[in-house]
């Protein structure tokens, strides 16, 4: 079994739960995910150990998690009663600042809202798009009328949470106007709190990637992306109260995601179900745990953190460096040095001039307040560019950590 | 030990590629009993893995073989293996010129081929005793009548001293061994008199230094004589001197007759050059011997280390290498794109890959090759004439008054079904056709007079795809003609890649040029602005490809369960751009050089 005594020890944690069911995986879907039916034994036998795994852990941790999240495949498809019983598992010692949980449109009933309401702060609702043919290309398990059925039983549990809207932007054959005509709607429906826009991403080995190479009217570059003429989504959710925040997520004002940002800036998570990757903290560095992506394994597993269901490595001080980077920058506050120094003791802005240097002068960077390294508009749009000579310019340098958060 | 030179047979097989000397030569090593049954493995001369792999050999191999005659006299048999194929001639060259007889391998159902005949003009060229072996008489398809005739009709020797062979099953083979004894003169040359013998190879061992290796033609050399190479003028105390069996075998002397080795010490690898003659410094022989074809790079090509910190490793991998390939010529050369590496001169496309892998696999290399270039003859207006292989010194054309490109005179063999599409192929490479014989019904040979430059450019797979294998190609040079040559320049952002510069026939411009932009397109990476990619002669541009700046460059989504795996991309596509050449402001990755070079076509 893994060694986790030090948790109890750690402070500012937040908890990630997987749970990787759906009714059918989708052909752009690259998590870890596989298609049941409800109600389903074996997604029964799963989660007696994910509940275990949970105990274990908060009876380590003995104080309420920082943030929550419940993500997926479709934790909508978990019952009202298993809805019940995960969250008092965990809030076994108190609540968080903030607990989410993902739902596709479909599997949204009034029962289920009505478990959650007291329970959990945030909704997050995969919609994606509300076009036929977007669904259709994205190989959906939707159509645009079970979706909008799905958004109708929530309007009437609309003040028991924040809302955030999941849409996929860039989907093969899509209008630049596809987008914005979804959000128009939606927010005439449901006026949410939060936008996820994602541009979609063609995963190797996926169906869809598969489908496009053999079409070949697009062109997909080495990150997944397709070159499509798009929509400024950013200017466009201004007149409804959002800013953007992040690469791919906009906020009304007070209504950001508590537990994403603690992604961003590299703070501690545990992440609980198959594929859950942690990032923890203990008294002389960082490890990354990660879950197997087997949930046959997971269900047939009577013990809590086995050598055989995870695997442990460490991250060395260079990598998290270069993590705190990569999350960082993608938020518009952008990377906390003073985070840095306190890690590492080192000033940041003299290990990389000259990137700091080329990216300020084409104004795709900037410090600001001698403590915040962040992208600008045009940057945001090549992070992985600027990212990649920073870590070139980083290479000879060797650092350590001094400990602690 | 007195050794009775009468008993001593030196002699080589000579062959079309793939009419089985290499198994000819298993055979006879098994009949000697040299080598364990259990340490038995094919192609056992050919040490170089390359050579098993492609079933081709590239490197002359010697091997004394025992044989013990039906009479019950005891013979040596030096067997010098040769390779078959038109670029290595000039190895056959050195295997001949070491023999006083060779076997003349005839495939029983491919019959006389170009190579065939190429190698036997050699033979007689040196005065060898040619006998004529028809192999592969255990398939279906031999026709020994077919190949008799032609033995008689095409090669004018004697058909009915023909072995019958099978090197595959062993049929005949005892024969065939009794015959060499018979039909093969003995070497002639006698101990008492001034060493005199020829360096025909050389190789360097790991731990024994450079292995010399020789034959003996007057004299006799033992181990403490101190040797002079007469060309290099260099004096060596000889270590260790033998016999090649299967492995290097010590003796205390060689003499006059023998094919064997030193071992001197030697450190300056220079000092060695195949062809030179050993001697001894106290009682030095009159004359060099001669005999060898000096031969002439006919392609030329620069090699650049991948990564341009292996510049030191390749100089000292490209001269080991030479030692045991004396037909490899190189100097140092640069550029800007690739950095320094060596300009070498081939004997043709097939030696350049060979060079290639030797040094990819045996020093465990990384490394590109420039196009292949021939050398060009230029007459300059002020009546200077320059000879020229690299496009990078070709000059300003203003300044040229002429320019001539080597041709060849190509023959080529084919079943009567192919005869079409090759002479199609030929004239769309400048090919123009002197005669057209048939060899019988259903063979003919064609001669053509082309450009070599034309024969570089995927002429081989080309040949081989419209005859499914079956035609065969030889060719001789004719000398320097005419022609029409520019400077072919490829630039991206107007930045030109020196690399890829290449002398083409100006006809041939605009459809190389296309190919080279449409690759490069295929290989760069869309980067933060548009980038052109241009091939030009001179201040023309005769194609452009374009490609677009990216939108973006961003991962749309990355959560706590995405950071190792986005780190690892990161680190991956960081580990890609570090090994980029700069050209202009444009990144351009090593594989793109590559796959230009490579120039595999798509289409």
């Amino acid at each position: 079994m893994i060694d986790l005594s030090f948790l109890k020890d750690s402070k500012d944690l937040s908890l990630y739960i997987h749970i990787p069911y759906c009714t059918k995986k989708c052909d752009y879907c690259d998590f870890y995910s596989i298609a049941c039916t409800e109600p389903n034994e074996q997604l029964d036998r799963f989660f007696i150990n994910l509940i275990n795994e949970i105990q274990y852990i908060t009876k380590l941790y003995r104080k309420p998690f920082i943030t929550v999240y419940i993500g997926g495949g479709n934790p909508g498809l978990l019952t009202p009663s298993q809805l019940d019983h995960l969250t008092s598992a965990i809030f076994f010692h108190g609540r968080p600042q903030e607990c989410s949980i993902e739902m596709n449109p479909e599997s949204i009933t009034a029962e289920r809202l009505r478990i959650l309401k007291n329970r959990v702060s945030r909704l997050s609702i995969g919609v994606q798009s509300l076009k036929e043919e977007n669904l259709k290309m994205l190989g959906r398990n939707s159509s645009r009328e079970a979706t909008l059925n799905g958004l109708h039983i929530l309007d009437s549990f609309r003040d028991s949470f924040d809302l955030n809207i999941d849409l996929i932007n860039n989907v093969p054959g899509q209008l630049p106007s596809d987008t914005l005509e979804d959000i128009d709607l939606i927010e005439q429906l449901l006026s949410p709190d939060h936008l996820s826009v994602y541009d979609l991403i063609v995963e190797e080995g996926t169906p869809l990637y598969s489908s496009i190479l053999k079409d070949q009217s697009f062109e997909i570059d080495s990150n997944g992306n397709l070159d499509i003429e798009t929509a400024d989504i950013s200017n466009f959710l201004k007149k409804y109260g959002y800013s953007k925040y992040e690469v791919s997520s906009y906020a009304k004002i007070g209504k950001q995601c508590v537990h994403n940002k603690h992604y961003w800036e590299m703070r501690p998570y545990i992440g609980i179900g198959p594929s859950a990757a942690s990032t923890l903290f203990h008294p002389t560095g960082v490890i990354r745990m990660k879950c197997k992506n087997n949930v046959q394994s997971y269900s047939e597993n009577r013990e809590t953190f086995t050598n055989t269901l995870y695997t442990v490595e460490e991250v060395s001080a260079n990598e998290l460096l270069e993590e705190i980077f990569i999350m960082g920058i993608r938020t518009v506050k952008g990377v906390d040095l003073s985070y840095i120094e306190r890690l590492f003791s080192c000033n940041m802005v003299s290990l990389i001039p000259d990137t700091l240097k080329r990216y300020k002068k084409q104004t795709d960077l900037e410090v600001v307040d001698d403590r915040f390294i962040c992208a600008t508009d045009t940057g945001m749009l090549k992070l992985n560019t600027i990212l990649i000579d920073m870590f070139i310019e980083l290479e000879s340098i060797e650092l350590s950590f001094l400990g602690g958060t | 030990m007195s050794k009775d030179i009468s008993k001593i047979r030196n002699f080589c097989i000579i062959a079309h590629i793939d009419h089985g000397k290499s198994t000819l030569a298993d055979r006879f090593i098994e009949r000697a009993k040299i080598v364990e049954a259990r340490k038995i493995q094919t192609q056992m001369l050919d040490s170089m893995d390359i050579e098993r792999e492609r079933g081709i050999t590239i490197k002359s191999q010697a091997v004394t073989i025992p044989y013990t005659g039906l009479d019950g006299q005891v013979f040596e048999l030096n067997l010098v293996d040769t390779p078959g194929h038109v670029d290595f001639s000039y190895e056959v060259s050195r295997a001949i010129s070491s023999c006083e007889g060779a076997l003349l391998l005839i495939d029983a159902s491919q019959g006389v081929e170009a190579q065939t005949l190429a190698n036997m003009y050699m033979a007689l060229e040196f005065n060898l005793e040619v006998i004529p072996v028809i192999n592969k008489i255990d398939l279906p398809s031999a026709d020994i009548e077919m190949v008799k005739r032609q033995i008689d009709h095409d090669l004018g020797l004697d058909p009915d001293i023909a072995a019958l062979v099978s090197a595959k099953t062993g049929v005949g083979v005892d024969d065939l061994l009794e015959m060499i004894t018979e039909y093969i003169p003995h070497p002639k040359g006698k101990r008492e008199n001034p060493l005199q013998a020829l360096i025909f190879d050389s190789h360097y061992d790991a731990y024994r230094g450079v292995v010399i290796h020789i034959r003996v033609f007057e004299g006799t050399l033992r181990k403490g004589d101190e040797i002079l190479l007469l060309h290099s003028n260099a004096t060596y105390i000889v270590e260790e001197i033998g016999f090649f069996q299967m492995g290097l075998v010590q003796t205390p002397d060689l003499s006059a007759g023998d094919v064997g080795y030193i071992i001197a010490g030697i450190k300056v690898i220079s000092d060695i050059r195949v062809g030179d003659t050993v001697t001894e410094t106290k009682n030095p022989c009159k004359a060099p011997l001669s005999g060898f074809k000096d031969v002439k790079p006919v392609v030329y090509s620069s090699i650049y280390p991948i990564d341009s910190n292996d510049y030191e490793e390749l100089q000292t991998a490209i001269d080991k290498l030479r030692l045991n390939d004396a037909s490899l010529v190189y100097e140092k050369d640069s550029s800007a794109a690739l950095g320094f590496g060596f300009r070498c001169g081939f004997l043709g496309l097939l030696h350049l890959e060979v060079v290639q892998e030797r040094i990819e696999r045996e020093f465990g290399l990384s490394i590109i090759f420039t196009s292949p270039s021939v050398q060009y003859n230029l007459l300059l207006k002020t009546g200077e004439k320059i000879e020229i292989d690299n496009p990078l010194e070709f000059p300003d054309p203003m300044k040229i008054e002429e320019s001539e490109e080597p041709y060849i005179q190509a023959q080529l063999i084919t079943p009567t079904d192919y005869m079409g599409n090759i002479i199609s192929l030929c004239i769309e490479k400048r090919g123009v056709q002197v005669a057209m014989n048939y060899i019988d019904e259903r063979r003919v040979e064609l001669i053509y007079e082309m450009p070599l430059a034309e024969v570089l450019f995927d002429f081989y797979d080309r040949l081989k795809s419209v005859s499914r294998g079956y035609a065969s190609f030889d060719y001789d040079l004719l000398g320097h003609r005419k022609t029409d040559l520019v400077r072919l320049d490829i630039m991206v952002n107007s930045s030109i890649v020196d690399a890829l510069s290449q002398l083409v026939f100006r006809d041939n411009a605009v459809y190389r040029a296309r190919q080279i932009c449409k690759k490069l397109r295929g290989e760069i990476p869309k980067q933060q602005f548009k980038i052109a990619i241009q091939g030009s002669i001179g201040n023309t541009i005769i194609s452009r490809e374009t490609i677009s700046a990216y939108r973006k460059d961003v991962t749309a989504k990355c959560y706590g369960g995405d950071i190792s795996r986005k780190r690892k991309l990161l680190e991956k596509q960081k580990e890609g751009k570090k090994r980029m050449k700069m050209v202009g402001n444009v990144e351009v990755p090593q594989s793109a050089f590559l796959a230009v070079l490579k120039g595999e076509d798509e289409d």
